[in-house]
């Protein structure tokens, strides 16, 4: 509970409703997502393809395309980055917010030295003398454990392994000395020994420099393990907030509960259970909660029931949300459930 | 994109044969949606889409039906209306001798697009086949067949046609083959470039793992994905082509008289421009101009919808 | 260094010798799968040998029909090369691949008898959905093409084997009239197994088969891995990079670091209590409550040298 009471979050984004009117779509791909990072705190954010999780990491940083339909806030050491003018965002961009993605090559232009890269926009975004910016690139390569940085700043993106061009946009992240860390997959497409090397060089600066981070995965264990608190999306909503230690040991929603069950886990011989069905694509729309044709627990009722967050109660674990209508929870924060299908349903006729 | 990616699975794509679409909840919100996007897409074909596609199909007719539609025989000579100007019997004027120019043209629409086309036709098979076999083999077949066509590359083409016609006489066909000859480089290139990206992708690698010989693959399997990306390209280089057929003939070196292919009718009529006619010059000048940029926003159209199409 | 054949009894009764030229008196100590002493070397032009990149050196394991071994290693372990050599996709530089007892032969100019009886003795299912199936052929299309290919059976056969393959792999009549465009990466995935096991092969290689699918699809997959393993005595070669993937899929594990087997045994073994350092290096790479990743880098400094 501390989490949500203290000060003014880092990152707090308020019922996002975002909607791309590209063909096919009959679902917003944001559903009233609730979101907030706390300065040096470690936020998971986990869902299977579709779920919404880098449509909200490029929320944050204003990059949904212009025809998207967006409701809600996202505020950024509150300012309202969705309102922001083309110059404040820029600022934004470059010196408060950086974004680590997946594919560490397709950030680099191939055809430039790793020097070029990290100095050039120290020198025309920020302002930098072409010294003092290689200067501080030299320090950030070391900084994220790059030897010999000289020689590599002279190199090429394809002259270094995977590993080490995460290193590089890592520390071009970090060269603007953001607040907030948005790291979508960053990690997906390494081994699982370059992959822990570059998580501890996340996780090292970001405790060193108090950083927020937005740590973007599919890995549930990998976000249990990495993160202090974390979100699962599902078809654009979030259906459960726990701390990490807390979602793993007890999930709440059953889609959680069946994304653990299904991920095999080192040392857990037990057969997988899979969840049926798929997860859904854009061109599924639902008036109920959208896990209930693969829920194993639905009722009737859950086809109509619009999921809200909800605040967990009913045992020792009671921190976080949920959005189940079944989930144990607190009497008082949300609206009765049987109240919110009315509701709806007047709406809805 | 990424945004649109992350959807991707079970998203059904536009493409109105797409069987066994994605299944969701239907709502009543299905009809119009649909609707809504079918509008889209028709709403996207612009006006010169419209004009340039119903001119060839004119064009086309025209060219069937030009025995029946000409007011007069096209090599009919009225030495006494030579180089009329336009009027109620001569809607777009007489040439030198008299021969009605509209009559012409429309009888020329068949030799100046039949030839390009299949000139076209046989210039895609020898290129694509070249172009095939040395993206599949690489290694020496590769580096030989690359090496040809960087010679015909070099070599003008126009130049070459003059030497294959000089060598074995002139005529419309002998013109057809050997620019053919001359254009099949150009498609073989095309061809090597979008074969080696195919040909790297699992699913070639998965006929050979079923035992498929290599000639089946690429006959029956990788040739027909390359198609859509063919089609878009050679309908792009028709108007070059048709451009390219009319300059031998204009030289002499294609169709030959009483014909009244376009290149040569500009030929023809040339002679008339030192008497101040410009009339047997500009119909058929400007019957190329006209097919030509119509093929190419109609081709620019295709290739884009080809191109584009989900695979 | 084969491991122990403990599913011999399973393997005899189901066994079906499907050439008569395999001697009968020893089948249950031929295994449906041999490798031995398999090398493979890159090398970039003007490179000696020894010089270039070693994707394979000295690898040889077996797995008995109705077997699963799985081959994990990280990316330039040569894993995938392995999986292409055992498909005949790759030629090795020495050493052997034989399928109950016959030696593969991996010239490339073959008549066509011998090119489809070569793919019937292995088929391979890829990695990436999205491109491994041809976008022209639809699902039964895609199935019924290997049938007619290996001439199995007329026509009405051919749509018969193709509907039950089809409906092995969990794919109905929707599905199958579809083309892949229109299918989920999980039914692509179905798709390529069911035209793998068309053909009727004696080994089945999956080369990071599960990695691209979403968490709750992969499982789908791997409790149809594990229901195929139940019904065929087809031999699986699991190639993946996943700890936590291959011990519900195989009993045998084969550890690759740059073309070296470093380790080989029992699946739950090798994983619970790993012999060789760089085992020991990829287990503990793997998040897990509790874990700290700046362990692993010390771990791994120690095991590999620093790399960077």
């Amino acid at each position: 509970m501390t989490m949500r009471t203290d000060a003014a979050p880092l990152l707090h984004i308020a019922d996002l409703t975002v909607e791309l009117p590209g063909a096919g779509a009959r679902r917003p791909v944001l559903d009233g997502v609730d979101l907030r990072v706390h300065r040096g705190e470690v936020v998971g954010l986990v869902g299977e393809s579709g779920s919404g999780k880098s449509t909200t990491a490029k929320a944050v940083l204003a990059m949904l395309p212009d025809d998207a339909e967006i409701a809600g806030t996202v505020a950024v050491g509150g300012a309202d980055v969705l309102g922001m003018d083309a110059r404040t965002l820029r600022e934004l961009r470059a010196n408060r917010v950086s974004m680590v993605h997946q594919d560490p090559r397709s950030s680099l232009n191939p055809v430039r030295r790793i020097g070029d890269y990290l100095t050039e926009r120290m020198v025309h975004t920020m302002g930098r003398r072409p010294a003092d910016a290689r200067a501080h690139a030299l320090e950030l390569l070391t900084a994220v454990g790059i030897t010999r940085p000289e020689q590599r700043m002279r190199q090429f993106p394809h002259e270094l392994s995977g590993g080490m061009v995460q290193r590089v946009v890592i520390a071009a992240a970090l060269a603007g000395d953001p607040e907030l860390l948005l790291a979508d997959e960053a990690t997906s497409a390494l081994d699982v020994t370059t992959q822990a090397e570059i998580l501890a060089i996340l996780r090292e600066h970001q405790a060193a420099r108090g950083l927020g981070m937005l740590f973007i995965t599919h890995d549930l264990h990998l976000a249990a393990a990495y993160c202090d608190r974390v979100y699962v999306m599902y078809a654009g909503r979030v259906v459960e907030e726990r701390s990490a230690e807390r979602l793993f040991r007890d999930p709440r929603h059953p889609y959680t509960a069946g994304l653990l069950a299904c991920t095999p886990e080192l040392g857990d011989a037990r057969a997988l259970r899979p969840i049926p069905g798929r997860p859904p694509s854009l061109d599924d729309a639902f008036a109920g909660c959208p896990f209930v044709a693969r829920c194993p627990s639905a009722e009737t009722e859950c086809e109509t029931w619009r999921p809200f967050p909800r605040e967990i109660g009913g045992g020792v674990d009671d921190d976080g949300v949920v959005a189940c209508r079944l989930a144990d929870v607190r009497d008082r924060p949300g609206p009765d459930p049987v109240d919110q299908v009315v509701r709806i349903e007047k709406v809805g006729s | 994109m990424t945004l649109l990616q992350d959807s991707q699975p079970g998203r059904p794509s536009s493409d109105p044969r797409s069987p066994g679409r994605a299944s969701g909840p239907r709502t009543a919100a299905e009809p119009a949606a649909t609707r809504r996007r079918r509008s889209a897409r028709r709403r996207k074909w612009p006006l010169s889409l419209w004009i340039a596609s119903g001119f060839l199909a004119l064009t086309a007719l025209a060219a069937l039906l030009a025995s029946v539609i000409s007011p007069y025989a096209p090599d009919a000579i009225d030495l006494g209306a030579s180089l009329a100007d336009p009027d109620a019997n001569h809607l777009l004027g007489t040439d030198q001798s008299g021969r009605d120019l509209l009559s012409r043209v429309l009888h020329g629409a068949g030799p100046s697009l039949v030839a390009p086309l299949a000139l076209l036709a046989l210039a895609s098979v020898v290129g694509i086949a070249l172009g095939t076999v040395a993206a599949w083999h690489g290694g020496w077949v590769d580096a030989l067949l690359s090496r040809v066509t960087d010679v015909m590359f070099a070599f003008p083409g126009l130049l070459f046609v003059i030497l294959v016609v000089s060598v074995f006489g002139d005529g419309l066909t002998t013109a057809v083959v050997a620019l053919a000859l001359a254009y099949s480089p150009v498609v073989a290139k095309y061809t090597r470039s979008i074969a080696l990206a195919e040909r790297s992708k699992p699913y070639i690698d998965a006929y050979r793992v079923q035992g498929m010989s290599g000639t089946a693959i690429c006959a029956l399997r990788l040739v027909p994905n390359l198609a859509p990306q063919l089609l878009g390209y050679l309908v792009l280089m028709f108007g070059q082509v048709l451009m390219g057929m009319a300059t031998l003939s204009y030289l002499g070196f294609g169709a030959q008289p009483p014909s009244s292919e376009w290149g040569l009718m500009v030929k023809e009529g040339q002679a008339a421009l030192v008497q101040g006619a410009l009339w047997p010059v500009i119909v058929p000048g400007t019957a190329i101009a006209l097919v030509v940029v119509a093929f190419n926003i109609v081709g620019v159209r295709i290739s884009d919808r080809l191109g584009a199409r989900e695979r | 260094m084969s491991p122990v054949d403990p599913k011999a009894g399973k393997a005899r009764q189901k066994w079906s010798p499907r050439d008569p030229e395999t001697p009968g008196a020893d089948t249950d100590a031929v295994p449906a799968l041999r490798v031995h002493g398999l090398c493979k070397e890159f090398r970039a032009r003007g490179e000696r040998p020894g010089d270039g990149t070693v994707a394979a050196s000295d690898v040889s394991f077996a797995v008995p029909a109705g077997g699963a071994l799985g081959i994990v290693g990280e990316s330039g372990s040569g894993k995938s090369t392995i999986a292409r050599m055992l498909v005949g996709l790759l030629a090795p530089d020495r050493g052997t691949v034989e399928v109950d007892g016959r030696e593969r032969s991996f010239r490339s100019h073959v008549g066509r008898a011998q090119r489809l009886a070569r793919a019937r003795e292995v088929q391979m299912v890829f990695q990436d959905p999205y491109v491994s199936l041809d976008p022209r052929l639809s699902a039964e299309q895609c199935v019924g093409s290997v049938l007619r290919l290996h001439g199995l059976g007329d026509r009405a056969a051919r749509a018969r084997r193709t509907a039950e393959l089809l409906d092995q792999v969990g794919l109905g009549s929707r599905e199958a009239a579809a083309r892949p465009h229109a299918l989920s990466g999980g039914q692509r995935q179905r798709l390529s197994i069911a035209r793998a096991l068309a053909a009727g092969p004696r080994v089945l290689v999956l080369d990071e088969a599960v990695s691209a699918l979403d968490v709750s699809i992969q499982a789908q997959i791997v409790r149809l891995l594990a229901d195929l393993r139940r019904d065929s005595d087809v031999a699986l070669v699991f190639v993946t990079h996943d700890l936590a993937v291959v011990q519900h899929v195989t009993d045998d594990l084969l550890v690759l670091y740059r073309g070296v087997a470093v380790e080989q045994g029992r699946t739950a073994e090798v994983l619970a209590a790993p012999r060789h350092a760089y085992t020991q290096l990829l287990v503990g790479s793997v998040p897990r409550p509790g874990w700290d990743p700046a362990e692993v880098v010390r771990l791994r400094a120690a095991v590999l040298g620093a790399t960077v």
